[in-house]
């Protein structure tokens, strides 16, 4: 029998409040969302959106910096003072890296700068969902894949893979999120704990090489490429 | 009803202030020099008196009589008083018809009023007076008027009036000329402040190089207005190149876009839709790129400033692009990755190698070479990153830096031409350099991380 990873099951259908005020903006992300099967609701402002809480409490709230009335931020910290404690996706047209360590301070669980790309909206949601696997844990497992995290070794089912630091690191972050998308900005953030892009696209390369390692040519794909979005680490039958 | 400019400004106010300060302690002066000078004196004149009036008391009687009339004969400015009353009080000799109603008869000195018969004045004036009586029943009694007292308290007064006045006027009246020449100097300043801000941002306030306060003041607020241009040019500058850069894929887009309203094909039309948004993604990051770069210059200070060792950043940079260079086959490797400290911020370090690094690579052919070097100089460590690729001919060197130029021999490299200008605005801002270095064939960038 292999163990499988403990992971909380991720609500599909799980309803989410996006506060945006720019309307053609508000109705690509809904649109967007519904797609993924989520239940998307909308508020304008952030007035609304104190509303909107008290009356449906979503399962997370996606709020953009620039509201009219109550500034997201404000919002957030009203939130929060009303005793909720959804996981608050902060959207804004102010990136930089003052801003955003801003938006994380005021109590939001993730940052991303506008414009983005919707694979990145969607992995980021899916990532505040499912809160990762236990981090006391000292042994990981996503099928075939089996990660010893004390003697730091790896196996794909007998075969030991040998892993540069980082490759590890960058496979344990994905084993410890099997199953969801992760972008390769929030790779970066993680694994590398970069908060500038470089401009070549180097999380794929080093992906290739892990993928190399993880997946010969003759074993069934675990490491997926989401088109421009990133990865997926999966077993997918 | 608003007063007058000069009345409100701090220099006059100050003149006032002074004034007021002048007039209260030279009052208090010569208050204080009055009363102890008036003071004194009477207390001598009463002792003296009462002195006379025991020795005088002592003699026989007709040697009294004749004292009385001498002193009476002597006081040729009519301000002594003597008299002798007999026991009924009847007048003997002297020149009081009587003692004054109330005067103790007991050997001490008393101010009284009293007219002596050879006044020269109608009405009673002060006196100092001292009155005994002799075993006989006879009452002496001898005084001093107070005119002198009086007089010494005229002469302080007047003293007062006409020493203060001039003095208080003066203090207005220079505290008049000072708060009108500070009103025409703050004019100056508002007429050149309004202009400023009417959008002549070139304009200066005028400096008289005294040195005092308000030029000091001047001085840095002129400075301030050179920093504020300094700023609004780079945002300009940014708001240029981006237009510049942006401009040509967004007309491409909006063409390709145009072109597929008419495109029936499917497939033709997906590959338009994949295209523009590739594009779209490009103008993306050159967006992110120019503003991370004016996110650096505007920042006039370092936020993470500590301690970061150019080995360890040598050695994060060249893990994190090894597999890059590999995958294009380039030797990549670190040279002297030994300790160098240096006071900075580690990220935007990495940062700033990553780029140039990633330049490196992008611009050196498949079987090249990549060097990242840790060298000592005698100020300090520096970074250098060479490279056996198509290298930077000489006349471009100095615009490298710049923003936005991408050195036409490397057709095939993309992005955004962003990657030199960044590091440049990370090194200045640390106060590094960084330089193009001279080399044969390929391309060397040193960045010095000493204060330079």
């Amino acid at each position: 029998m292999t163990p499988r990873l403990s992971r909380p099951p991720v609500k599909t259908n799980a309803s989410i409040l996006v506060v945006e005020d720019d309307p053609d903006m508000a109705t690509e992300i809904l649109a967007g969302l519904r797609g993924q099967g989520y239940q998307p609701r909308h508020a304008a402002s952030g007035t609304d959106a104190l509303a909107s809480i008290w009356a449906e409490a979503p399962d997370l709230a996606i709020i953009d910096r620039t509201l009219p009335e109550l500034d997201g931020l404000a919002l957030i910290a009203r939130m929060q003072e009303e005793g909720f404690h959804l996981p608050v996706l902060v959207l804004s047209a102010l990136s930089s890296a003052d801003e955003r360590i801003q938006g994380l301070k005021a109590g939001g669980d993730d940052y991303l700068g506008k414009p983005f790309v919707m694979g990145e909206l969607f992995a980021r949601i899916e990532a505040l969902l499912r809160r990762p696997t236990d981090l006391r844990e000292t042994s990981l497992s996503v099928g075939p894949l089996q990660m010893d995290l004390i003697e730091r070794t790896v196996q794909r089912g007998t075969r030991e893979l040998d892993l540069l630091p980082r490759e590890f690191k960058l496979l344990e972050f994905m084993m410890r999120r099997a199953g969801q998308v992760l972008s390769r900005a929030m790779l970066l953030e993680e694994v590398w704990n970069y908060r500038f892009v470089p401009e070549s696209n180097l999380v794929n390369v080093h992906m290739g090489r892990l993928r190399h390692k993880v997946d010969l040519p003759n074993e069934p794909k675990l490491i997926h490429s989401v088109k421009n979005v990133g990865f997926i680490l999966d077993e997918i039958a | 009803m608003k007063s007058p400019r000069f009345l409100r400004t701090a220099a006059f106010r100050l003149a006032l202030g002074f004034a007021l300060a002048l007039t209260g302690s030279t009052a208090a002066i010569f208050t204080y020099v009055y009363v102890e000078t008036a003071q004194l004196e009477a207390e001598h004149k009463s002792s003296y008196l009462e002195l006379e009036v025991r020795e005088t008391m002592d003699m026989p009687q007709a040697e009294m009589l004749d004292r009385v009339r001498t002193r009476l004969a002597r006081d040729l400015r009519h301000n002594s008083v003597e008299a002798l009353f007999d026991a009924q009080g009847v007048p003997m000799a002297g020149n009081l018809a009587s003692l004054p109603a109330g005067m103790p008869i007991d050997g001490l000195a008393h101010r009284v009023m009293t007219r002596p018969l050879d006044s020269t004045e109608p009405d009673p004036k002060e006196v100092l007076l001292v009155a005994g009586r002799r075993p006989d029943g006879t009452v002496l009694a001898l005084g001093h008027d107070l005119d002198e007292l009086i007089a010494l308290q005229q002469v302080v007064r007047g003293g007062l009036a006409r020493g203060m006045i001039p003095a208080v006027l003066l203090a207005l009246l220079f505290g008049a000329f000072f708060a009108f020449r500070a009103v025409a100097r703050i004019k100056a300043l508002e007429r050149t402040i309004g202009r400023v801000m009417a959008g002549d941002l070139h304009e200066r306030l005028p400096v008289r190089g005294s040195g005092d306060d308000l030029d000091s003041l001047t001085v840095r607020i002129n400075a301030m207005l050179d920093e504020i241009v300094n700023l609004i040019e780079e945002i300009r500058a940014v708001g240029d190149n981006i237009a510049h850069d942006l401009r040509t894929p967004l007309s491409v887009m909006q063409a390709r876009l145009e072109r597929a309203l008419f495109e029936t094909d499917p497939q033709a039309l997906h590959d338009i839709v994949d295209k523009s948004l590739s594009d779209l993604g490009r103008t993306h990051a050159t967006i992110t790129s120019l503003l991370r770069i004016a996110e650096i210059e505007s920042s006039r200070r370092l936020q993470c400033i500590g301690e970061a060792d150019l080995g360890e950043i040598a050695r994060e940079v060249h893990e994190l692009y090894d597999p890059l260079a590999a995958e294009k086959q380039l030797d990549f490797t670190v040279i002297g990755a030994q300790a160098a400290p240096v006071t900075g911020d580690r990220d935007m370090l990495i940062e700033a190698l990553a780029n140039l690094v990633d330049n490196a690579i992008k611009y050196t052919p498949r079987g090249g070479w990549v060097r990242i070097e840790i060298a000592r100089e005698a100020d300090g460590p520096l970074l250098r990153v060479s490279d056996s690729g198509f290298g930077i001919p000489a006349t471009e060197r100095s615009k490298v830096t710049q923003r936005y130029y991408r050195s036409n021999k490397s057709p095939n490299a993309r992005g955004s031409g962003l990657g030199l200008s960044l590091v440049a605005a990370i090194a200045k801002l640390h106060g590094f350099s960084l330089r193009i270095a001279d080399v044969e064939c390929g391309a060397a960038v040193e960045l010095a991380c000493y204060p330079s």
